[in-house]
């Protein structure tokens, strides 16, 4: 209490002079102490003693002229004995060195006298450092009252500072004179330690261990006696200096590798740097300038050129990522992780090259077409303009155009594995690169309008070849990743579309495993939700009851004990309209064709027919003669003069043909030895589609496998005026016989079969936007246009991305037929008519 | 095993007048930031082991050793019981043992809860108030709370009388804490920096005797009580 101090302290005055008696002679105890702890002679002083000097001085209230006395006596002690010391350090040479920096020194000269002069320092700080600390100690009850009382700086703080106020802030008066500017101890202190340390950057081998002690001095030195925490010399003068001097020295580093070296090599340095920077903060600097100095290298040694480095040609992102330098990638994440959260130039570089290798497989997808010959004009035959002269290897066609389909889902495949292992080997799983590189991969693949074709292509060939050649396992791996692929396509719906096509050819012609089948359809089934794959498993159901059906009937048949029709075994789909393509179902672009059977198999027909509609009463079932086959058991003759060979017997073959095959062949029955039929005459007496007639014509009659007509004249094309007859002299050496056909096999559709696919999708597409709007709008009565947009996009994203222009076509169509209203003075705003 | 003055690892020996005692560096550090100075420096007693207390009393240095071995002392001696806990508490303080300084403090108050009527009370307080600084409000405050109390009794007595002359510092905080107890306040006014000592009931305006300062907030510059 102030007041009471002020007012007592007068009546006091005797008795303090009296005690002030005892002041002096515990004064020069102390006096001389402080002179034997400078000069080293402390042990022979007891603590006891000068520590019972100090206490009795502050308790008889003399601790602030205590104070004054030790801090007088160590300036004048500083003064006299430490400052000489330090001016003979600072040389000429040393100046020169730092501050006017002339040129001619060697590295080794300026590390020997850069050291010398931190040598001086740090002995003199060193012995100031204890005397200092001795000092507090037998000081410490003067601390422990007076000071803090007071709110003066401890006498610790108070002398340490000294060597800041007398040593560093000492300006060099023969400097000034040169470079007419002030410098300061201080500069040559930090000059000389930044000089040490760039000499260590550059392979040097200089004294750490001296360099720390002078750095965690000024870690112990103070802008003020009041010892701020933060405002550590080290942290106020020197560091901001030596981050300086780091950032011009990577900078000149940064320039120089990117001169002379590649992107490899700066990957590894810079990792070196980073690591190197670190220990030395450790060793050499201060732990507290760790993560700052590594900013200040992050910053000029990978930012400032990153996307130089990264284009760097042959060294570059590019050649890292086509030659799996799984390493450089590695140390590439690790670095721009630390320079950028967001990996934002890692990830626009993957981004574009992951579009870039997708477009090339594009490319070298199409120009292995191109090299085929023949393959433009395929795509003009599939297209039915009845192009006669591609009509030689049409088959041969379909197959590349497929191969090239399967190759790009492969290559398409391989990327992806490339690419997912730099995810989990070099790029620690980060989620943002995965996302990003599957955004890319999903953007060049529906960039590619077939992708939907080519992947459902390619799960045909596997499943396909996969029972014949492939282990369940290998099935599995290469079904797996299809899958992948599946959840990049955005034009879902478009996929359903062709997969169903594919399915309904591999199911109806028996070219796969069911359980294959079923297997991956259920994959798909978790994969993109059960309204994907009701169609398909109604198709596998269809398969199954008929097969139920088709035995019930040949019972049925055995009980009637019908002798004559036995002869022929009908094998019987009855499929479902709604869950089987078009195509299959002869409901295709011309309308169905009824073509005239012949009458053997009408009989047969009609007689399941009427089994069928035994149990299900009130049913259509319609004959598509396009999609069937039948297996024909057929006689050949043995042939006059003939004594040996295969012509000199009857030969019996079991022939495989398509249903029109079939009608033909059964045709050439009523035709007599040495007679022929002109193309007309079949067309007329079987009505099958001219141009599925011209396909099993060549079938049957190019190719040498299954040569059981003869054509005249023989080309190796069909053309509407050639004439056909029974060639009683073929030979096979099979007894089952296939004959070649191209509506079983799956393959890549022509541009105006795809553009009539499209179409197709679309139509059904707008339904789908039909029902959605109406779905939303019944439930909210009331939207504006863009949130209407944006609902039905979050609806059928996951079956396609509609378009929005499709979206107003089909809002304005409500409109019109009033499912919609528009709200009067709301602009752009609907609402559901109930 | 007991170690209090036993020569089995000493490496210490205390001496204190006539008496001496074998004692442990360590333990000794672990209490006392003056012994762990001391033996950690470069100085005379951290070379021969030998530390001798001087101008303090032998009894009361033995209670602060017995304290480091077993955290309890006792009044060997015949003195006052009350002088004795001064007399540690200001040795506690001179050597920096904060948990005996706390210690004694209780001691000191247990005894003058029941002793301050005895003659020796004003003794004890010349000695609260001669043997720490004056910052050290520890026993100075259990002194005056139990005079304020007790005040119109003491007052009765010489040695009480004598004392109040003898000490001034003791016979301010007497009248002060009178003041404190009777609803003054003291206040600092921020404005002309001068204390003013009123009994001011709380938020509302009052002007500073001095500056004529008016404020409502006088219960932040409050410096008493």
């Amino acid at each position: 209490m102030a007041s009471r101090a002020n007012k007592i302290r007068p009546i006091r005055r005797p008795i303090m002079n009296r005690e002030a008696s005892e002041f002096e002679p515990c004064w020069n105890l102390l006096r001389d102490a402080l002179s034997d702890i400078h000069s080293k002679n402390a042990g022979r002083l007891s603590f006891e003693q000068l520590y019972r000097a100090s206490y009795k001085i502050v308790l008889r209230k003399k601790g602030e002229v205590l104070y004054e006395r030790v801090k007088s006596f160590e300036e004048d002690w500083f003064r006299e004995h430490i400052m000489p010391l330090i001016t003979k350090l600072i040389t000429n040479n040393i100046v020169n060195m730092t501050l006017i920096q002339h040129a001619g020194t060697s590295a080794s000269e300026r590390r020997q006298t850069g050291e010398r002069f931190l040598r001086g320092i740090r002995d003199a700080w060193e012995d100031h450092n204890m005397s200092m600390n001795m000092i507090a100690d037998i000081l410490m009850y003067l601390d422990r009252s007076y000071t803090i009382e007071s709110k003066k700086p401890s006498i610790f703080a108070a002398t340490i500072g000294l060597f800041r106020n007398h040593i560093l802030r000492d300006t060099i008066p023969s400097v000034a004179e040169q470079l007419e500017e002030d410098f300061m101890v201080f500069d040559i202190l930090n000059a000389v330690v930044v000089d040490l340390i760039n000499m260590e950057r550059d392979g040097d081998i200089v004294d750490r261990n001296l360099i720390r002690k002078i750095t965690s001095m000024l870690e112990d030195l103070y802008e003020t006696d009041e010892e701020i925490e933060n405002q550590k010399l080290y942290l106020l003068v020197f560091e901001p200096r030596y981050l300086q001097a780091s950032l011009i020295y990577y900078k000149k580093e940064c320039e120089k590798l990117l001169r002379e070296a590649d992107a490899s090599t700066w990957l590894r340095h810079a990792q070196r740097r980073l690591k190197e920077e670190q220990d030395r903060c450790g060793t050499t600097v201060s732990i507290l300038t760790a993560y700052k100095v590594a900013k200040v290298v992050e910053k000029e040694l990978v930012e400032a050129k990153l996307d130089e480095f990264l284009a760097m040609e042959g060294s570059g992102l590019k050649a890292m990522i086509d030659n799996d330098r799984l390493e450089d990638l590695a140390i590439l994440y690790q670095l721009i992780s630390r320079v950028d959260g967001t990996m934002a130039p890692l990830k626009n570089a993957l981004q574009s090259r992951v579009m870039d290798l997708g477009l090339e497989i594009e490319k070298m997808v199409r120009n292995t077409d191109f090299s085929v010959a023949g393959a433009g004009q395929a795509d003009a035959d599939e297209a039915g303009d009845g192009a006669d002269k591609s009509k030689m290897q049409p088959l041969n066609t379909a197959a590349q155009q497929t191969a090239a389909a399967i190759k790009w889902v492969d290559e398409v495949l391989q990327l992806k594995d490339k690419f997912d292992n730099f995810w989990s080997n070099c790029f620690n799983r980060d989620l943002v690169l995965q996302s990003a590189v599957t955004k890319s991969f999903s953007d060049f693949i529906n960039a590619f309008n077939r992708s939907s074709e080519y992947v459902s292509l390619f799960i045909d060939d596997n499943i396909k070849r996969g029972a014949k050649v492939k282990t369940d396992a290998e099935v599995d791996v290469v079904l797996d990743k299809a899958i992948i692929l599946l959840r990049y396509l955005s034009d879902r719906d478009l996929f359903e579309r062709y997969y169903q096509k594919h399915l309904a050819r591999r199911l109806l012609h028996n070219k796969s495993e069911i359980d294959t089948e079923k297997d991956m359809v259920s994959r798909m089934k978790s994969e993109m939700g059960n309204h994907f794959t009701t169609k398909f498993e109604g198709m596998f159901k269809d398969i199954e009851l008929s097969r139920d059906l088709g035995d019930n009937y040949r019972d049925h048949i055995r009980q009637l004990g019908d002798v004559d029709t036995t002869k022929i075994d009908l094998g019987i789909h009855v499929l479902t309209t709604n869950n089987w393509p078009p195509e299959v179902m002869g409901r295709g672009d011309g309308g169905r064709v009824d073509c005239i059977y012949p009458p053997a198999i009408k009989r047969l027909q009609d007689s399941f027919y009427k089994f069928y509609l035994k149990d299900r009463s009130g049913r259509v079932l319609t004959w598509v003669s396009s999609a069937g086959s039948a297996d024909i058991k057929c006689t050949f003759p043995k042939i006059a003069g003939k004594e040996s060979g295969p012509l000199s017997k009857e030969r019996r073959y079991e022939l495989n043909v398509s249903t029109y095959g079939m009608i033909l062949l059964m045709l050439f029955n009523d035709v007599g030895e040495n007679e022929s039929l002109s193309f007309g005459e079949i067309q007329g007496k079987t009505s099958i589609p001219p141009l599925d007639l011209m396909r099993i014509l060549a079938s049957l009659s190019i190719a040498p496998k299954a040569r059981v007509l003869l054509k005249e004249p023989a080309s190796k094309s069909v053309k509407p005026t050639d004439k056909f007859s029974f060639n009683a002299q073929f030979v096979s050496k099979t007894i089952k016989i296939k004959a070649p056909t191209i509506s079983s096999i799956n393959k890549v559709e022509g541009d105006e079969e795809r553009k009539a696919t499209e179409k197709k999708n679309d139509e059904t597409r707008a339904h789908i936007i039909d029902a959605a709007i109406v779905r939303i709008m019944k439930q909210r009565k009331t939207l504006s246009h863009t949130k209407l947009t944006t609902e039905v996009i979050t609806q059928l994203q996951s079956r396609f991305k509609p378009d929005v222009s499709l979206i107003k076509r089909r809002v304005e169509d409500l409109l019109y037929r009033e499912y919609l209203e528009r709200i009067d003075g709301e602009p752009a705003t609907y609402q559901y008519v109930a | 095993m007991q170690y209090f003055d036993v020569a089995t690892f000493s490496d210490a020996v205390i001496r204190v007048g006539e008496k001496e005692f074998k004692t442990h560096r360590l333990i000794l550090s672990s209490h006392s930031t003056f012994f762990s100075k001391m033996c950690t420096g470069n100085w005379k007693e951290a070379d021969s082991g030998v530390i001798t207390l001087e101008e303090v009393d032998d009894a009361v240095v033995e209670a602060m050793i017995h304290f480091m071995y077993y955290f309890d002392y006792n009044n060997t001696q015949v003195i006052s019981s009350m002088v004795f806990n001064a007399q540690v508490y200001s040795l506690a303080d001179k050597y920096v043992i904060p948990t005996l300084k706390n210690l004694a403090k209780e001691k000191f108050q247990a005894a003058i809860k029941t002793g301050w009527g005895m003659d020796d009370f004003p003794t004890a307080v010349a000695e609260v108030y001669n043997s720490t600084p004056e910052g050290d409000r520890g026993l100075r405050d259990l002194v005056l709370e139990i005079s304020g109390t007790n005040i119109k009794t003491l007052v009765q007595n010489g040695g009480f009388r004598n004392i109040l002359r003898e000490t001034p510092a003791f016979a301010t905080d007497i009248i002060v804490s009178g003041a404190v107890k009777s609803g003054q306040k003291t206040y600092r006014c921020p404005n002309c920096a001068e204390n003013i000592q009123v009994e001011w009931s709380h938020g509302g305006y009052y002007y500073c005797i001095h500056c004529g300062n008016r404020r409502s907030d006088w219960a932040n510059y409050c410096v008493s009580g």
